[in-house]
């Protein structure tokens, strides 16, 4: 079977990688936070700031990474 | 398209730095809520603001993420700003005029010494920066000498098949020198800055505006001048690079609403809602 051209990966692929990682890294301290408060949290933590914007990223990284997994640049 | 896309993102950069600002500015004005700025000796460190907030109001994991933020901002735009040092150095200048025999081996040479030069430059700039009430006060002070009269050039050069390399040069070279000797003059008031700013509440960002306003007259004029009675490129020259000299590429079979020009329409328009809202 012949091997098939290498093709550059999409930049959107790339975005939505590091969109994921760190939205999941934020998401998950923030629900470390949202269980176990720390001693001396920041002003308007009650709103847990960290795991809304993890969520919203893992969410946007996960559109950007599967949209653009198979295309290239 | 690029740079029709990339002007969607540059009309949010003032959000993005004015509204923490003006975040900063309300808490710093009331006591109860614990939030203050730093201080230089007596002088406000308005610099201090995005910060301070970051760390007011980011938990753990988004700190970290919004100080990443704030590096790579400042690394991107010091490695750009050094990539350009050292091109427009090495193949505009170095390369044009002062040794046009140079190899390319000598010239690799030549921009990595630029590029050292620059680093040392933009060290030496930095501590210039620090008399400044703030980084944005000495950035905009920067595009009134810099970016105001060169945005005339390149308006003239892309559009105007007349204009002259003469005029170019000498125009943005006098936009520039009015620019900064307007700086000085109302730095050590030489001048009334009323007279500037055509106004007699005179802030140093009102200046700074009105100063980049005043450089764009005087290169636009001064190249239009300048180019009348000097002598012009040939046509064929110019290809490529003037409008109506370069033959235009049909969009093909694309529906209006996916061309350029769709999208450079609503661009426009969005700057002129701003600027009608914010007016």
């Amino acid at each position: 079977m012949a091997d098939e051209p290498k093709q550059m990966k999409s930049i959107w692929y790339l975005v939505g990688l590091m969109l994921l990682v760190m939205g999941a890294v934020i998401a998950v301290a923030g629900f470390l936070q949202f269980i176990h408060p720390p001693a001396t949290p920041t002003v308007l933590a009650d709103l847990h700031p960290g795991l809304w914007w993890g969520l919203f990223m893992v969410c946007a990284g996960a559109v950007f990474f599967f949209g653009s997994r198979n295309r290239a640049r | 398209m690029t740079p029709i896309t990339a002007s969607f993102f540059k009309m949010c950069v003032p959000f993005l730095v004015i509204i923490p600002g003006l975040v900063a500015l309300v808490l710093s004005q009331n006591p109860a809520s614990g939030f203050a700025l730093l201080h230089d000796g007596s002088q406000t460190n308005y610099d201090s603001a995005l910060p301070l907030l970051i760390a007011r109001y980011y938990p753990d994991g988004l700190i970290g993420l919004g100080v990443t933020a704030l590096l790579a901002g400042f690394m991107a735009g010091q490695a750009g700003n050094i990539s350009a040092f050292n091109t427009v150095w090495t193949y505009d200048i170095y390369r044009s005029v002062i040794n046009p025999k140079a190899s390319e081996s000598h010239l690799l040479w030549m921009g990595r010494v630029a590029t050292v030069a620059g680093i040392l430059l933009s060290l030496v700039t930095a501590y210039w920066a620090k008399t400044f009430p703030s980084i944005m006060d000495y950035m905009q002070a920067i595009f009134s000498w810099v970016n105001a009269p060169l945005f005339a050039t390149m308006l003239l050069g892309m559009f105007v098949r007349w204009t002259t390399p003469a005029g170019a040069f000498w125009g943005l070279l006098l936009g520039m020198v009015s620019s900064f000797t307007l700086f000085l003059a109302v730095k050590f008031a030489w001048i009334n800055p009323a007279l500037l700013t055509l106004s007699p509440v005179a802030s140093d960002m009102a200046a700074n505006f009105w100063r980049a306003w005043w450089a764009w007259l005087v290169c636009f004029v001064s190249t239009i001048v300048i180019s009348i009675f000097t002598k012009r490129r040939p046509d064929g020259e110019l290809v490529g690079l003037v409008k109506g000299l370069t033959p235009r590429t049909g969009a093909g079979n694309v529906p209006f609403h996916r061309t350029p020009e769709f999208f450079a329409v609503i661009s426009f328009l969005v700057f002129i809602a701003l600027n009608i809202y914010y007016w």
